[in-house]
């Protein structure tokens, strides 16, 4: 009985899809991003932490966008200060087991990976052993829409890759190959410009080779409350997430919630008491 | 810990990347606060001041209070002047006026907001904290943020939002965001608007009033009780924003406060440490303990800020802004400095040895005759039609204008 109601609970659990709250991070404090090009300051990461906690997100995701291959040893003491019970999910810098560890130590549960994703497969295998393939996801920046969805280049150049158009079938592959349980897509070049998101087309149903993979799909960069909505009516996603826009209203991210209901998507989420 | 990164100065005007509200550059290396500010030039300003006449013109048709439409924070600088004016007149709006009290008023300071009163016919509500807990208040901030201020801010952010929400007024109007007029947080057109997190991030510098209580200190809950911000639901029941002015015209103190003086008469007096004669002229502390701490603090003053704000405007150089820094960031704090140190309870070897803790300590300065006679034009063109602010030394301000010795000789 006990466990059939334990499954009821799970199932109901699983059914909604989440609302994440990006905080991006750049020299250990909060920026705006505008494509990973520009940045604003956004104040204390402490402060950014405990802010979407009190708005109940689903999910916060911290994004350190220093690229520095090392985790900022200030980040995992700025989260145990916050305190936060929100589940919290870090990408940035993430290279081995001893950055992971440190990150759980300091209260993280999820981790997004993208350099050693795409480089390095064999150490993502190494940490899903380590904390289980339920706790990985896969960053892959995106530009262009539909058949013409290519990897970010300065990742593509990163990475050694030739050309700026990678082939479709390979990112797929790689995807599909990784141990991880979701894969973040973000709209490289509209990150931070909202309402600007571009990957799917006007009518975002121009997914390409993005509906080929066999993973849950969080999508980021340049969301409205509308655009969100609507990706959330496709049973590929599992979350979407807002950054910038978190800085500029109170509580926008409820009010994000509030449109979900005119795209005929609220009933995805939660709706959360305010406290 | 932070990470420290190489110091670097924006191209253009004297901020560096150690601002405590972080500063970012592009590749040109103009600085995000630069980048903001020529928004002011480029922006259609007509068709924003219409942005924000029809948000008005919904608060006033879908009000829940009476009488007010919103309520408007001031403080006793001629720029608030300017700023009621923009709301009653201009936007046709009925302010609720509130202000709270610094304690360490400047009599200029009282005798604008008394004239705010008189020129506009507005209501004004002031709010005072109990002196004694607000004493022990500044006390516990100077020990744990080296900041005499943060009770003040505290309070000056909490108290119009707590207003809205117990009078059921649902728009609370600020002047300006200071994040995105110093270091361009925002851009204008992302029209900003009052959130707990940038209050606590920036105006409180990351400690909240909750975090005030400690059994290690003899701060309770009920010190605090009236500096915490309302609860979310209370803003979302009551349908509460709070917008900037900053947004919807293009914001000049100093052309503002000049406009308030020619029309309102407004009063300005000279300030110590500065040259800015409109500027913070209402607190007696501002340009006196707590400018002294900023230097320490940041290696900078606020006579930067003002700095920085003419170079933007293009009514200094930047060559002729660095002497002057030089020049009044090695200024005396004037006779302010011993009276507040009296009302603390601190010696003034007290307040050398906390001065040694912090990390920037001023030597070398040049002197008045080594400014040129720009330098000295540009400094004589501010309007000083008061007295000065230190004119009156007692922090604690009975009834309008009256100080302590006037209260006893009446008595």
């Amino acid at each position: 009985m006990e466990e059939l109601y334990f499954a009821m609970c799970s199932k109901i659990i699983m059914a909604y899809k989440r609302l994440v709250g990006v905080i991006p991070v750049k020299d250990g404090r909060v920026v705006k991003s505008y494509g990973y090009k520009f940045c604003r300051p956004a104040g204390d990461v402490v402060s950014a932490l405990r802010n979407l906690e009190r708005w109940n997100a689903d999910e916060i995701l911290l994004l350190d966008i220093s690229r520095q291959a090392r985790i900022d040893p200030a980040i995992p003491m700025l989260i145990k200060k916050s305190g936060i019970a929100t589940p919290l999910t870090y990408g940035g810098g993430i290279r081995c087991t001893n950055d992971v560890n440190t990150l759980l130590a300091a209260g993280c549960e999820r981790f997004v990976l993208e350099t050693i994703a795409f480089n390095a497969p064999e150490k993502v295998k190494e940490l899903a052993d380590l904390v289980g393939a339920q706790a990985l996801i896969a960053s892959l920046p995106l530009t262009g829409f539909g058949a013409s969805l290519a990897l970010e280049q300065y990742y593509a150049k990163r990475f050694g890759l030739a050309h700026e158009v990678l082939d479709p079938s390979l990112i797929c592959r790689r995807m599909n190959e990784l141990p991880v349980s979701e894969v973040l897509v973000i709209a490289f070049n509209r990150e931070g410009y909202s309402g600007s998101f571009n990957l799917l087309g006007n009518d975002l149903c121009e997914k390409g080779f993005l509906s080929d993979i066999n993973k849950g799909i969080i999508w980021f960069g340049g969301l409205s409350g509308n655009i969100a909505g609507r990706l959330l009516n496709d049973p590929q996603t599992t979350a979407v997430a807002f950054g910038n826009s978190n800085n500029e209203k109170e509580l926008a991210l409820t009010a994000i919630r509030g449109e979900f209901s005119r795209t005929g998507s609220a009933h995805h989420v939660r709706r959360p008491l305010l406290r | 810990m932070i990470s420290i990164q190489p110091k670097r100065e924006c191209r253009q005007c004297l901020y560096t990347n150690r601002h405590p509200f972080g500063l970012h550059f592009d590749e040109t290396g103009l600085c995000t606060g630069c980048i903001t500010h020529a928004e002011k030039t480029s922006l259609n300003w007509d068709y924003r001041f219409r942005l924000l006449e029809k948000k008005t013109a919904r608060i006033r048709r879908n009000k829940h209070s009476p009488y007010y439409d919103c309520v408007l924070p001031v403080r006793g600088t001629p720029e608030y002047f300017f700023v009621v004016d923009v709301v009653k007149n201009r936007l046709g709006m009925n302010p609720l006026i509130v202000s709270y009290n610094s304690q360490f008023n400047s009599g200029i300071g009282i005798k604008n907001l008394d004239r705010i009163r008189d020129v506009f016919d507005v209501d004004i509500l002031i709010y005072t904290s109990n002196p004694v807990t607000y004493r022990k208040l500044v006390r516990e901030s100077l020990i744990r943020m080296n900041s005499i201020r943060w009770p003040y801010i505290a309070g000056e952010t909490s108290f119009p939002v707590y207003t809205a929400v117990e009078r059921d007024i649902p728009m609370v109007i600020w002047p300006y965001h200071q994040p995105t007029e110093q270091v361009g947080m925002h851009s204008y057109e992302e029209e900003p608007e009052m959130s707990r997190r940038s209050r606590a991030s920036f105006d409180l510098m990351g400690l909240e009033p909750e975090e005030m209580i400690s059994s290690e200190t003899t701060i309770n809950e009920s010190d605090v009780y009236d500096l915490r911000y309302p609860a979310h639901y209370m803003l979302k029941r009551h349908r509460i924003t709070g917008i900037y002015l900053s947004n919807y015209l293009p914001w000049d103190p100093r052309r503002f406060s000049e406009e308030s003086i020619e029309r309102f008469g407004a009063l300005s007096g000279m300030n110590s440490r500065t040259f800015d004669t409109y500027d913070r002229i209402d607190d007696m502390t501002y340009m006196t303990i707590h400018d002294l701490l900023k230097y320490a603090k940041h290696g900078y003053s606020r006579v930067t800020d003002n700095l920085c704000r003419e170079i933007r405007f293009g009514r200094i150089t930047k060559d002729d802004a660095r002497d002057l820094q030089s020049f009044y960031q090695a200024q005396a704090a004037g006779p302010g400095l011993d009276v507040f140190l009296d009302w603390l309870g601190m010696t003034n070897e007290a307040l050398d040895w906390f001065f040694k803790r912090l990390p920037y300590q001023c030597n070398g300065a040049i002197g008045a005759s080594e400014l040129s006679v720009a330098q000295h034009s540009f400094v004589n063109s501010f309007v000083r039609n008061g007295p000065d602010v230190m004119a009156n030394d007692h922090f604690i301000l009975y009834g309008k204008g009256l100080d302590c010795n006037e209260v006893i000789n009446i008595i």
